[in-house]
């Protein structure tokens, strides 16, 4: 019993700290949005999509390194919110911007991208690809 | 007339009131009752949302607990608590504003089917998302359904939803379920095909339909559809911090197949 309110405590903590000291999903300065992004690697690829609400696929513009992804788009309208945040009273948001550090090298002139009812994959081949063993 | 006194719910951990549901509004017995928290694709917190947007559903209840994260969420200038109950005629509605870590789950899930329980709750529905990975190509979400027992296996099938034969349940349905089992009360789960990391107003849209059918609710999920975009913006940061929930309660062993076949 004693380990679970010892449990609970190391997560209501880490909780805290989280809400606190987390970096904000957005910008008022720049009405940039970071988007949520989900990143999965496989042997010989890795895939990175993107939820991009309000964009249409004319307005996404992609930057492959060998290392790192850029995601810009713009939405097809200024989104308003009246209430956001604890503190702004209403701001303004045009764009999604999100730069993201890749796990393992890829080959950019191989990379391909789709868009699909707002969601934005991208398909980035890895420069080393696992090596196959031929079984004697 | 009979007046009914706002009682509250206490579920007792250590000698110390862990989780108290505070009624702030009086509230009679309740025929149905559904749960929708921060999960999968945040799919059973946007379906409830509409029910009470749609409903005009009054707040009536909320959560208190050392063991909930200290936040008030403020709206409309009332501060108020994340966990809250809403009810209107013989329908409540649980939902919150915050993901739950792992370990408060049990209490919760205790708290919510006790307090089923002193409402005389006929059936409590559990409202989630299952994680699909070709989610993109499906137009129409499945809804599947799970109970708790044979009664509640032909309401499913009354109402054509399709039963979950196999698979995983993680989180904090699969122990209202489990709760729900102990204590004999009624209890059926449904789950729609969904994005696991996106928010998914499409998948909540289908949860609705299958309520409809379910509990003859005539939710119209029109509005929701229209303003799918605008959700998925608004809820960006309760799914990032839902999705951190959720791996700490290894949600994705959802999407393995159980070992066991007898």
């Amino acid at each position: 019993m004693f380990e679970q309110m010892e449990a609970i405590e190391r997560e209501i903590d880490q909780a805290l700290e989280e809400f606190f000291y987390e970096r904000s999903m957005w910008d008022i300065k720049t009405g940039r949005i970071k988007p949520l992004t989900y990143v999965t690697e496989a042997e010989d690829r890795i895939t990175v999509s993107a939820d991009l609400p309000f964009v249409r696929k004319k307005d996404i513009k992609l930057n492959v390194g060998e290392d790192t992804l850029e995601i810009e788009a713009t939405m097809e309208r200024c989104v308003k919110f009246e209430r956001w945040g604890t503190v702004q009273r209403s701001c303004e948001f045009k764009s999604f911007h999100r730069v993201i550090k890749l796990p393992s090298e890829v080959v950019p002139e191989e990379s391909k991208a789709k868009f699909k009812s707002g969601i934005l994959t991208i398909d980035l081949p890895k420069k080393t690809k696992g090596y196959r063993i031929e079984i004697e | 007339m009979l007046q009914i006194l706002p009682v509250n719910v206490k579920v007792l951990v250590m000698g110390a009131e862990a989780v108290t549901i505070v009624e702030t509004a009086p509230i009679g017995s309740i025929k149905h009752c559904i749960v929708g928290l921060p999960d999968v694709g945040l799919v059973g917190l946007i379906a409830v949302s509409h029910i009470i947007h749609s409903l005009e559903m009054p707040e009536v209840g909320h959560f208190e607990s050392d063991i909930l994260p200290p936040i008030v969420v403020i709206h409309k200038g009332d501060p108020k608590a994340p966990f809250r109950v809403y009810s209107k005629e013989k329908l409540a509605i649980i939902t919150s504003e915050v993901p739950f870590s792992t370990a408060t789950l049990p209490m919760l899930a205790r708290a919510i089917v006790d307090w089923a329980k002193s409402k005389e709750v006929e059936l409590l529905i559990s409202v989630s998302g299952t994680a699909v990975q070709n989610r993109l190509d499906i137009e129409n979400p499945a809804v599947y359904g799970i109970g708790a027992s044979s009664a509640e296996k032909q309401l499913l099938g009354k109402a054509d939803i399709e039963p979950l034969e196999e698979g995983f349940m993680v989180g904090p349905h699969a122990l209202i379920l489990k709760e729900c089992q102990k204590k004999n009360i009624p209890n059926v789960v449904l789950l729609a095909q969904s994005h696991y990391q996106y928010p998914d107003p499409g998948a909540a849209a289908s949860i609705i339909s299958a309520l409809n059918k379910l509990l003859n609710l005539n939710v119209d999920t029109k509005q929701l559809l229209e303003q799918a975009e605008e959700i998925r913006l608004k809820t960006r940061e309760l799914m990032q911090r839902t999705q951190r929930s959720m791996q700490g309660m290894q949600k994705t062993q959802e999407q393995e197949f159980p070992a066991m076949y007898v």
